[in-house]
């Protein structure tokens, strides 16, 4: 019946709904560094059958192919795509890219983080807290794991590629290693959740992090005085909402064409 | 009884069904892999020839007409929908003929499901699974493919994987002689009957890394019909009450006792 028109009809508005929000999140994470672009991936939905191919009819002919009738359409699930940003050159000494695979680990609220109190991310804008520990420059100053204290001291920061903090200190003319970056790799990132400010923290879908020094293992190196853009791309993102904006008016459309074939019902009796 | 009524009333019912099919067809218009049916209407037999019971004496003048209208079963659009890029590692599409494979349920045959829809993940065990459903993609020997950490990642237009230079798997491209033996299951897969999958083939189709197959629903075909299915229920639906008003004239005023 024409119920089942209007339901798919509803079932596309609502899933191109959420498209839209992962579209219009997208386009206003155009310019936070460290953002990945999410999409919405969808599902045809169930199939009513109405007949099942192979049955017989009186003659013993076998119906060949069978009959069924859609319901619809459902968001199966949202998709982080992990490619690489552009790297932004800022000159910041506390500024790091991950060139590659890879995740910085910070501390956070256990209830954030399913009890680990630790969550991933690749915006790597750090800075110095109070009391010299390297943490991201934001108003929250999560501090990043393993945790190192820079020395007051210190006139020049220098993280190699591979992870090592070097300090150069007026009384020291060897540059000085106060410790090592680590970074943690997952082997589904796609699995990680979102928690806002540029975090993620690990999950079943996830797997366990691998933890360990930059470069190695198939980790990205770092670069430091860089920060990596957003991966949005634009033009992607707005024809995207093009073509869903479009998608709905078709589904408005549908959903008016039953309920006037409904309406046709409801008046037959006069 | 009035024929006509019956008859009027079966080409209603098709519209309608015509209506939902495409409005199906419309509402998954942005979903990936997505292969639109077809619907098309033969004319019924009257009952007695339809079942066979000619023993049974019947009305001549009225089987001619037949009994009006019967949905015929669909047919699935296997068209090549437009390759859209993605970029991304493991947005897989196909060009030409072919379906991945993938199964529901540990290694049961019956559990094999066919779909156009590349866009795979890794799950916790790093194996290459379906984004939307998490169900394992097959490679040529019917097994799972696992995916190791590393950069290099490269798939072949064979759907053989690589990482850097070292072969890791060659995911299965499969294709079946008669397309109308697979069963639209939703979530984007095919159901393929015992037969289909025995004599299934490698596929001519090649796959495509970095691109994702658009949805094979043309909007304005798709919109079409559900406007004229909807009309041509209206139609019926109208007839129906054209004859409805007839029986009421026979009844109320030709049947009226002076």
């Amino acid at each position: 019946m024409a119920i089942n028109a209007l339901q798919s009809g509803a079932s596309g508005l609502s899933a191109l709904n959420t498209s839209l929000d992962v579209i219009a999140n997208n386009l206003a994470n155009l310019n936070t560094p460290g953002f990945k672009a999410g999409r919405a991936n969808f599902q045809d939905l169930l199939y009513v059958e109405k007949a099942q191919p192979g049955v017989e009819n009186a003659i013993g002919d076998q119906r060949p192919t069978g009959l069924y009738v859609g319901l619809g359409v459902k968001v199966s699930g949202t998709q982080s795509n992990f490619t690489q940003g552009a790297p932004m050159a800022t000159g910041e000494q506390f500024d790091l890219l991950i060139d590659g695979q890879g995740f910085f680990r910070v501390t956070v609220e256990n209830e954030l983080s399913g009890g680990t109190g630790i969550a991933y991310t690749r915006a790597g804008a750090f800075t110095l807290n109070s009391e010299g520990q390297i943490a991201l420059a934001n108003d929250r100053g999560r501090r990043l794991l393993p945790e190192v204290t820079i020395p007051p001291n210190a006139e020049r920061v220098e993280i190699s590629s591979d992870g090592r903090i070097l300090i150069k200190t007026p009384d020291n003319t060897e540059p000085l290693e106060v410790g090592t970056l680590e970074l943690a790799g997952f082997v589904n990132p796609a699995g990680l959740k979102q928690i806002g400010e540029n975090l993620f923290v690990e999950t079943r879908a996830s797997g366990a992090p691998q933890t360990g020094q930059p470069g190695t293992e198939g980790r990205g190196r770092l670069m430091q005085g860089f920060l990596e853009s957003s991966n949005v791309d634009p033009t992607r993102e707005l024809i995207e909402l093009i073509r869903t904006q479009r998608a709905y008016e078709f589904n408005s459309q549908s959903i008016r064409a039953a309920d006037e074939a409904l309406r046709t019902v409801s008046q037959i009796r006069r | 009884m009035n024929y006509g009524l019956y008859i009027s009333a079966s080409g209603a019912l098709t519209a309608m069904y015509r209506q939902d099919v495409h409005a199906n067809n419309l509402a998954n218009l942005d979903t990936v892999g997505f292969k639109p049916d077809f619907t098309a209407t033969l004319q019924r037999l009257s009952a007695r020839q339809e079942d066979g019971l000619t023993h049974l004496p019947g009305d001549a003048m009225l089987e001619r007409l037949g009994g009006g209208a019967l949905m015929a079963p669909n047919r699935v659009g296997f068209g090549q929908g437009s390759l859209d890029n993605t970029g991304q590692p493991f947005d897989l599409a196909i060009q030409g003929d072919g379906f991945f494979v993938t199964r529901t349920d540990g290694t049961n045959i019956d559990s094999i499901r066919l779909t156009r829809d590349g866009r795979f993940t890794r799950d916790a065990r790093g194996r290459l699974v379906t984004a939307g459903s998490g169900l394992p993609v097959l490679d040529t020997t019917n097994d799972t493919i696992r995916i190791p950490d590393g950069p290099g990642l490269r798939i072949e237009g064979d759907g053989s994987i690589f990482m850097g230079e070292r072969f890791i798997a060659r995911i299965q491209v499969t294709d079946v002689l008669d397309r109308a033996q697979l069963t639209k299951e939703g979530h984007s897969l095919f159901r393929p009957t015992a037969a289909a999958l025995d004599a299934r083939f490698g596929a001519s189709g090649s796959v495509r890394q970095g691109f994702i197959e658009r949805s094979g629903t043309d909007p304005f075909r798709a919109m079409m019909a559900t406007t004229s299915a909807g009309r041509e229920f209206e139609t019926n639906m109208q007839l129906i009450a054209q004859q409805d008003r007839l029986m009421e004239r026979a009844i109320n005023t030709l049947g009226r006792t002076a």
